[in-house]
Formats: C-alpha cells, structure tokens, sequence
C-alpha cells in the first residue's frame, strides 16, 4: 500500500489555513483549537516541512509594535497544497 | 645603594604629597543637605535636583514646603516630588501627612514607564547563533519575533520595579523554554536525516 505523502497535521494545518492569508500565531491557535497544540519551534518545523513540499508559502512581513519593528511569518496555501 | 634607595623614597613622598594637595585645593567644599533643599527645590531649578542625602528642614522650611506643595501640587513635576519625599525626613503633621498621600498616589499615577534593562534583542540574535542558518531562518527566528512581540506588549503594563523584574524573569523562563525546544527539533532533523524515508513517514503518520 503506498502511503500518503502527507501526515494528519499536515492535512490538519492546510485545512485551517483554507484559502486565507493567516500569520503563525494564528494557525497556531487555530491548530490548538482543534486539539492539536503544538510549541512554536514544532509548530515551525511542521510548517517548514510544508513550506519545502511547496504546499504553503511563508513570508515576513513587518508591523511595528510600540514604536518597534516585528517580523511577523505569514503563511498562505500554494495551488498544490490545495 | 642605600643611597639611591633613600633617593627614590623621598621622590615617592613628594610626590603623594604633591597630589594629596592638589587634590585638597581642587575638592569643592560639600554642601548640606539643607543648602541643597534650599537652593534647588525652594528656588527656581528643583528638576535638576536629585537628592544624595536625607534633609532635615527646619521649621520655617517645612512651611515653605507645605505652602509650595499646596500651591504648586497640581504644576510641580510628581516624579521630582516622589524623589524628594523618600529623602526627606520629616516630622510628623496630619496636613503634611495628607500631602504627602496626595503626591504619593500623584506620582504613582504619573509614573513613567521604564524600559527593561536586560537587552532582550541583542541576546535573542546572539543565542540563534547556536543553530545553523536554514533552522534560525524557519525555525527560531519567528518564534522569537513572537516572543519580542510579547514582551513589548508585557512592558507596556509593567509600572513598578517589581513588575519589570517579573516580566523580565518569565521572559528568561520562556526563552530557556524555546531554547530547548528548538534543541529538540534540531535533534529530531538530525536524526531524521539519517533514518530513511519511508519509516520517517510511517513515524510521521502514528504521530
């Protein structure tokens, strides 16, 4: 039987995300919400390992938070992750 | 011998001597406690003074004192008076003590946020260093950029000292706390590098 290329959480992350544009915390949240809670280095390897199946797309984007810069990880679905 | 050793001695106590005196004629002589009181805060130029000592005022002081907070409480800077009243000591008046009160809650209300000391960006970047590019890249650097996030939104509640301390602690906590968690992932890439691929993605699948 040949296996699927991608696990549950993989699959669990790509539904959350849906067609929206949504930041790490976020889907973080989101993940912890349906029972899936995840530290932040496991959230990001997770979302690295998606990011190399070209299944999300990952940038920064900065906003300012009291007068300082925050790099902030936006994540969004490729058309193969769909 | 003995000579150049009696020679050298002399030369030695010239010369502490000679700085002992430069260093008496050079020293300003010290003011009081009161002279201070009185020169800055009864005078014009009270936002420069931060007292060093504990000042005794005299009775006709004390009153200037009372007149002045009374008229000046609402003008006159809360954060000088706060320093002012921890150094003064005081005899104890019911009018006074209802001043002091009054300035007291004043001051805390007026209290400026202070930064926290610790320079928690230059430690985050310096620690990354101890993983490789690609994990800083995906893995440390936004969990860290969510970290700073926190702790500039905690820092904007703190007020007192004792908050800073405690905001500054849990921060040490939780860094230590993502530290080893970006240790274990890195553990688990190293690991999974060397384990082939299709039991990695059978582990993958019971997780």
């Amino acid at each position: 039987m040949k296996l699927p290329e991608l696990s549950h959480l993989q699959i669990l992350v790509l539904d959350c995300l849906g067609t929206n544009k949504i930041t790490g915390r976020e889907l973080r949240k989101l993940l912890a919400a349906k029972g899936s809670k995840k530290s932040g280095p496991a959230f990001y390897q997770l979302m690295a390992r998606l990011e190399e199946a070209d299944f999300v797309e990952g940038d920064y984007v900065q906003k300012i938070v009291e007068g300082q810069i925050i790099k902030e990880r936006w994540y969004r679905i490729t058309g193969e992750g769909q | 011998m003995l000579e150049i050793l009696e020679g050298v001695t002399a030369f030695v106590i010239a010369l502490l001597s000679f700085r002992l005196w430069r260093s008496s004629r050079s020293a300003k002589p010290r003011k009081s406690g009161e002279e201070i009181w009185i020169e800055n805060v009864m005078g014009k130029d009270a936002s420069k003074f931060v007292p060093t000592e504990t000042v005794r005022l005299s009775a006709d002081h004390l009153a200037k004192y009372l007149e002045r907070l009374r008229n000046d409480a609402a003008h006159f800077p809360a954060d000088d008076i706060g320093k002012y009243l921890e150094k003064v000591s005081l005899n104890y008046d019911e009018e006074l003590a209802v001043m002091i009160d009054k300035m007291g809650r004043i001051k805390m209300a007026r209290r400026k946020r202070q930064p926290i000391r610790i320079d928690y960006s230059a430690t985050w970047n310096l620690l990354g260093f101890l993983f490789s590019h690609k994990m800083r890249k995906e893995i440390y650097t936004p969990v860290i950029e969510e970290l700073k996030e926190d702790l500039l939104i905690a820092r904007t509640k703190c007020r007192t000292r004792m908050q800073r301390r405690w905001v500054q602690m849990c921060f040490l906590l939780r860094t230590f706390g993502v530290l080893l968690a970006c240790f274990r992932v890195a553990t688990g890439r190293l690991l999974g590098r060397a384990i082939p691929n299709t039991i990695r993605q059978w582990f993958s699948l019971m997780r």
